[in-house]
């Protein structure tokens, strides 16, 4: 009794400590790694904010000088006001056209809606620089649109807002991130189980009492997910407004890149940045505060 | 019946509209000139020609940025894999206090904008004064790889019953040989379309790369630079629609494998 019990007590043990082991050896080193290159500069930009810049260099301090520079000029602060109207402008128009398209894949046809999703998921993996670009063949002065227009005789004069505006950093803007708000909520929509549905029918739904009382508050982690994956990342754009935006569709991000990239002032541009990453924060914490993480996943 | 059967009817009217003409129709017009015989990307059609794809492959600038970026992905994806699976595992395999903590750790730099990553890296490598080269390139699209691929792999292994590997290691099997016996062929499907997404991710990456690349050049970053000057457009175009093509039908493919038998879809 005792002489099995020992080589089977022994097992166990080395199950655990393996177990053990094979966390710690597959948790370790894409720990380290995020925090060397993810965590620990993403820090950095926090403390270099309050550092003393030179030119494209900057020198250890502590002063608020950075901060005092964004916040005191009024351009700039003209620009957030923009880069926050412009997201905040486009979130609301994704989630009105994706909706009801994400609604009729999930819950009004049988077949053809994992086709329509391929059809959504293969352009976001196209060249994303190539992408804008090929807007201007749209949108520009002698552009399809134009063309169109006027051949129509709609128009004697090509449309000038069309192409450098915030017109066309939005209608960019829609085009780049339309699938990451139909594709969540599609799922969350699919998810739906038929029952509860079929229960709510029987007790005398009708069909706007079952998209308001069940589709609806079911695809809620759908948005949320859309909102993480979408408004935030927009916040830091800066080729879409780059490549079609011209004066008025100038954003935040392109602020961010010439302190960094051509006037040279790092001080500048780290303050602006972690003001970004702050936004960015609360934003990824209330989400998750809302709708907790495995939710999103 | 009738009235469901009509609202069915616009909203697909509706999707097609929305799918054709603010997804694909840039994209189809890119393609379409690239063989217009004209300088400038615009009607009128002056007839067909493969001019702007025999100049594309005659500039050595622009051969020299896709073979850069071929190579830089290459490396990024092998990297991106092992680390990626690896989180993987700590999200989905093992049950432990903090999993979610991880979870998050993980996943958090897949929402973060790539412009703060892109310069808070760059401060960071002038920080440690490790010059600006390929080399910075590639330690950066690694870290917003292991993100994706470790998301994509995860949702696999949610799916994937842990009594196969203690089966395994009851009979005999060491770790290693469960891991390539057992859980390597269960979970390859999604860890060759993280490959391949992985790959795409760091080929096209522009945002991250422009920031930390220094005098060095890629292709997304040939691109940036080409698009000033109004001579480089049709070239630009032809070598683009030639990259949409192929980009199509690796991401098709990754798609296919990456949802298995009618998986559910993550992004």
């Amino acid at each position: 009794m005792t002489a099995a019990a020992i080589p089977y007590r022994y097992e166990r043990w080395r199950r655990t400590i393996q177990q053990y082991a094979g966390l710690v050896l597959n948790v370790f080193p894409p720990f380290v790694y995020l925090l060397l290159l993810f965590y620990a500069p993403m820090a950095l930009l926090f403390i270099m904010s309050f550092w003393k810049s030179g030119f494209m260099h900057l020198e250890p301090a502590f002063t608020l000088e950075n901060y005092r520079a964004f916040l005191s000029n009024p351009t700039y602060l003209r620009i957030l006001w923009n880069t926050f109207v412009i997201v905040t402008g486009v979130m609301i128009v994704l989630v009105l056209v994706g909706y009801p398209i994400a609604y009729f894949l999930a819950r009004m046809v049988r077949r053809y809606d994992t086709l329509v999703i391929y059809l959504l998921i293969i352009p976001v993996e196209i060249n994303y620089l190539i992408r804008i670009y090929a807007w201007k063949i749209v949108l520009g002065r002698s552009g399809i649109i134009n063309m169109a227009l006027m051949y129509l005789g709609l128009i004697d004069e090509p449309l000038r807002f069309l192409l450098y505006s915030r017109t066309a950093v939005m209608i960019v803007l829609i085009h780049e991130w339309l699938p990451y708000v139909v594709i969540p909520v599609y799922v969350a929509l699919k998810g739906v189980p038929p029952e509860i549905v079929e229960a709510a029918r029987d007790l005398g739904a009708g069909r706007w009492d079952v998209f308001r009382y069940i589709y609806l508050p079911l695809s809620v982690p759908g948005l949320f997910a859309s909102f993480v994956l979408v408004y935030i990342p927009m916040l830091g754009e800066f080729a879409i407004p780059s490549i079609v935006g011209g004066p008025s569709g100038y954003m935040l991000g392109n602020v961010i890149e010439s302190q960094f990239l051509a006037a040279g002032n790092w001080g500048l541009g780290s303050a602006i940045g972690f003001i970004l990453l702050f936004v960015t924060l609360v934003l990824v914490a209330l989400v998750i505060k809302i709708s907790g993480i495995e939710e999103l996943m | 019946m009738s009235r469901l059967k009509r609202a069915s009817f616009w909203l697909g009217l509706y999707t097609a509209l929305v799918v054709a003409f603010l997804i694909y129709l840039p994209i189809l017009l890119l393609i379409i000139f690239s063989f217009n015989d004209s300088k400038i990307m615009s009607l009128p059609w002056n007839g067909f020609t493969l001019r702007w794809y025999k100049i594309a492959f005659s500039r050595e600038d622009l051969l020299h940025a896709l073979f850069n970026s071929l190579w830089v992905a290459a490396v990024v994806t092998v990297f991106s894999l092992i680390l990626g699976v690896m989180a993987a595992n700590g999200m989905a395999k093992y049950r432990y206090k903090g999993r979610s903590l991880f979870t998050g750790y993980i996943a958090i730099p897949v929402v973060m904008p790539w412009l703060l990553l892109g310069i808070s890296l760059l401060l960071f490598f002038n920080l440690i004064k490790l010059p600006l080269s390929l080399f910075t390139v590639i330690l950066s699209h690694i870290s917003f790889d292991v993100p994706l691929v470790a998301v994509i792999v995860a949702a696999r292994l949610h799916q994937f019953d842990p009594s196969l590997e203690e089966a395994a290691r009851d009979l005999g099997a060491s770790a290693l040989e469960t891991f390539r016996l057992v859980t390597l062929p269960i979970i390859a499907p999604a860890v060759i379309a993280a490959g391949i997404f992985a790959f795409s991710w760091s080929f096209d990456a522009f945002v991250v790369t422009h920031f930390v690349i220094g005098s060095q050049v890629t292709f997304p970053i040939w691109v940036w630079s080409a698009l000033r000057f109004a001579k480089n457009l049709p070239v630009i175009n032809a070598i683009s629609s030639l990259i949409v093509v192929v980009e199509i039908l690796i991401v098709y493919v990754g798609e296919r494998l990456r949802r298995g038998e009618g998986e559910g879809i993550l992004f």
